[in-house]
């Protein structure tokens, strides 16, 4: 099936559907979308499976051509996109027709921005799923002249959109203990939920490096500690001080410990929040991390009811022509910069 | 303070700090059996692992660690609460540490070719051991290592327990990456990546035996708790190796 070429393709471009399950006994992260969320986004719009693969940017996309008639999808981060010059919306289906060159530039909302094609992505299914894991070589390592191939033919319908989901604003980040939480000091962990965090420029798919001010927050007794499982959200400190959420990438042992965890519900959330990023962490109990999950599954099973045609709307044409489409994409060499 | 459940002084006299039950995010349980490796620790592990096979619908997945098993679950299917409780039962129904829990892993004997380009490391190890590189490798085939666990990479096995002359540190630093199969060794273990890695830990040797294998059936050749004992082979034979007769050696099917 004819799909999409790839052109041009900014590092830390990969695959992603949700991550693998049943391997982390032998080894294997289970990585999968970094946000979850926005990927559930793209799924609603095409039609997809919650286990389709998509294409998952991280702060800057690509230059595709379209080798054929396809309705496509973005969703997640909110990213510079035009097609043949042209820009279009974000969060949307769009119709591209043959030989259409479709640029994605800049994320200008949020981190990881998803495109999606019918049916999902094609490739190679690894350990039960598509996703790229690069650190160990798992899945379709993407290089530019690959071909995007969606699962299924094209399939017409009405264009239609989704409206900026609330999260990208938040900045608060909710917390609950884990199984080290005890090995520091009383201070350290009154420090981590007084802290202003910020967001700094040292992240990728397997951790987010935090930058703070004020006292040192010290590992001391947790040191001395063996290896331990690592579950994706679990904060890191480090030897030398250093604070690092573990996200999707992450290895499934470490031997550094981990003062808290970030709950499944804000994982998605923090992953958005570009470097400089100012945000505070709130404790609370797995009862309510539990809570807070079951409503992040409500808002995905309502998310369908905010499905709409896509009004034409010559303001926000306006806006989006603004934008400096393509910046970034050629150099691609400054991920991190915001 | 942070919630601990679980301490059961019932289930390991004399060091009440375990088995601990913690919440690791809010999707998983972690049960600790102790603060380190030891050899009674590993043994309480492998088979508290094993006994989770019977575990409530809405475990995902289970896996040991050195000292520790993870319990994934989906806490919208399962209550954290109630899994807690059914863990307690289990850590209190037996003593986890004692010598009677016996793990049935399979067996493995694993053909290796020590010093040389397979091992290049296999004289500095045996400097530091205060021995020969002869005697490092007698050690090294004549004990049946356990497999504690896998991790760090996909397939990647920690095996224990070597004897004293191999307590020997990590590099401080990672060196250039080592190739599948290496056999790498430092504080009286051994680990054996599947895919190519890079690490601190001294290479002895390398086994010409792959241990993952994506897109088989059966993609991971090692499991926690299978014992694996060390051949020594030439470089000769490593390259006459057949992986298809090895696994049929072992018990598994071409797939």
């Amino acid at each position: 099936m004819n799909g999409l070429e790839i052109l041009e393709l900014s590092p830390g471009v990969t695959i992603q559907d949700r991550g693998r399950s049943g391997f982390r006994r032998f080894g294997v992260t289970g990585g999968g979308a970094m946000d979850k969320f926005g990927l559930a986004e793209g799924q609603l719009l095409l039609h997809n499976d919650a286990d389709d693969a998509a294409l998952e940017m991280f702060a800057v996309g690509g230059v595709f051509r379209s080798e054929d008639r396809m309705t496509i999808a973005t969703s997640g981060a909110e990213m510079e996109i035009s097609v043949n010059g042209r820009p279009v919306r974000w969060r949307s289906t769009i119709e591209l027709a043959r030989e259409d060159l479709l640029e994605i530039g800049r994320a200008t909302v949020g981190v990881f921005g998803y495109l999606h094609l019918p049916g999902g992505i094609d490739g190679p299914v690894v350990l039960g799923s598509r996703s790229t894991h690069e650190p160990s070589g798992l899945g379709w390592i993407l290089e530019p002249g690959d071909r995007l191939r969606p699962n299924s033919a094209r399939r017409p319908h009405q264009q239609q959109q989704l409206p900026t989901p609330k999260y990208f604003s938040g900045r608060t980040i909710r917390i609950m203990d884990g199984p080290q939480s005890h090995l520091f000091r009383e201070q350290d962990r009154r420090a981590i939920v007084s802290t202003e965090f910020t967001v700094s420029s040292k992240r990728n798919r397997m951790g987010i490096g935090l930058d703070f001010e004020g006292g040192p927050i010290a590992a001391h007794a947790g040191l001395a500690i063996a290896s331990d499982a690592i579950v994706p959200g679990d904060i890191q400190v480090s030897g030398d001080g250093l604070v690092t959420v573990l996200m999707a990438d992450s290895q499934p042992m470490g031997g550094y410990p981990r003062i808290a965890s970030v709950i499944t519900a804000d994982q998605h959330v923090l992953a958005q929040f570009p470097p400089g990023t100012v945000f505070r962490m709130e404790r609370i109990e797995p009862k309510e991390a539990v809570e807070a999950l079951a409503q992040l599954e409500d808002q995905l099973s309502s998310l369908a009811g905010e499905v709409e045609p896509v009004a034409r709307d010559t303001a926000s044409m306006t806006n989006l022509l603004s934008y400096s489409m393509i910046s970034g994409v050629v150099k691609g060499d400054e991920e991190h910069e915001d | 303070m942070t919630e601990r459940h679980g301490r059961s002084a019932f289930a390991n006299p004399g060091k009440s700090d375990y088995p601990a039950i913690y919440h690791a995010g809010d999707r998983a349980l972690l049960v600790e059996f102790g603060d380190r490796h030891s050899e009674s620790t590993s043994r309480a592990v492998l088979a508290f692992d094993a006994a989770l096979r019977s575990a409530p619908i809405g475990v995902v997945e289970t896996a040991p660690t050195m000292r520790s098993v993870l319990i994934a679950f989906d806490p919208l299917q399962l209550k954290p609460g109630l899994l807690i409780d059914w863990c307690e039962a289990l850590l209190s129904s037996r003593d986890w540490y004692g010598a009677d829990n016996k793990i049935d892993g399979k067996r493995w004997i694993m053909p290796a070719v020590y010093g040389g380009a397979a091992g290049p490391d296999l004289k500095e190890l045996a400097a530091l051991a205060g021995t020969t590189p002869e005697q490092v490798v007698r050690l090294h085939t004549e004990i049946e290592l356990t497999v504690l666990c896998l991790g760090f990479s996909p397939g990647l096995a920690y095996l224990a327990e070597l004897p004293d002359p191999f307590k020997v540190p990590r590099r401080s630093s990672f060196g250039s990456p080592v190739s599948a199969g290496s056999i790498l060794v430092a504080n009286r273990q051994t680990v054996l990546p599947a895919t190519p890695i890079p690490t601190g830990w001294r290479c002895i040797g390398r086994t010409p035996a792959r241990t993952f294998l994506p897109n088989t059936s059966n993609p991971f050749v090692l499991s926690p708790g299978d014992k694996v004992r060390f051949v020594r082979i030439t470089e000769a034979e490593a390259q006459r190796f057949d992986q298809r007769k090895f696994l049929e050696e072992h018990g598994i099917e071409r797939t």
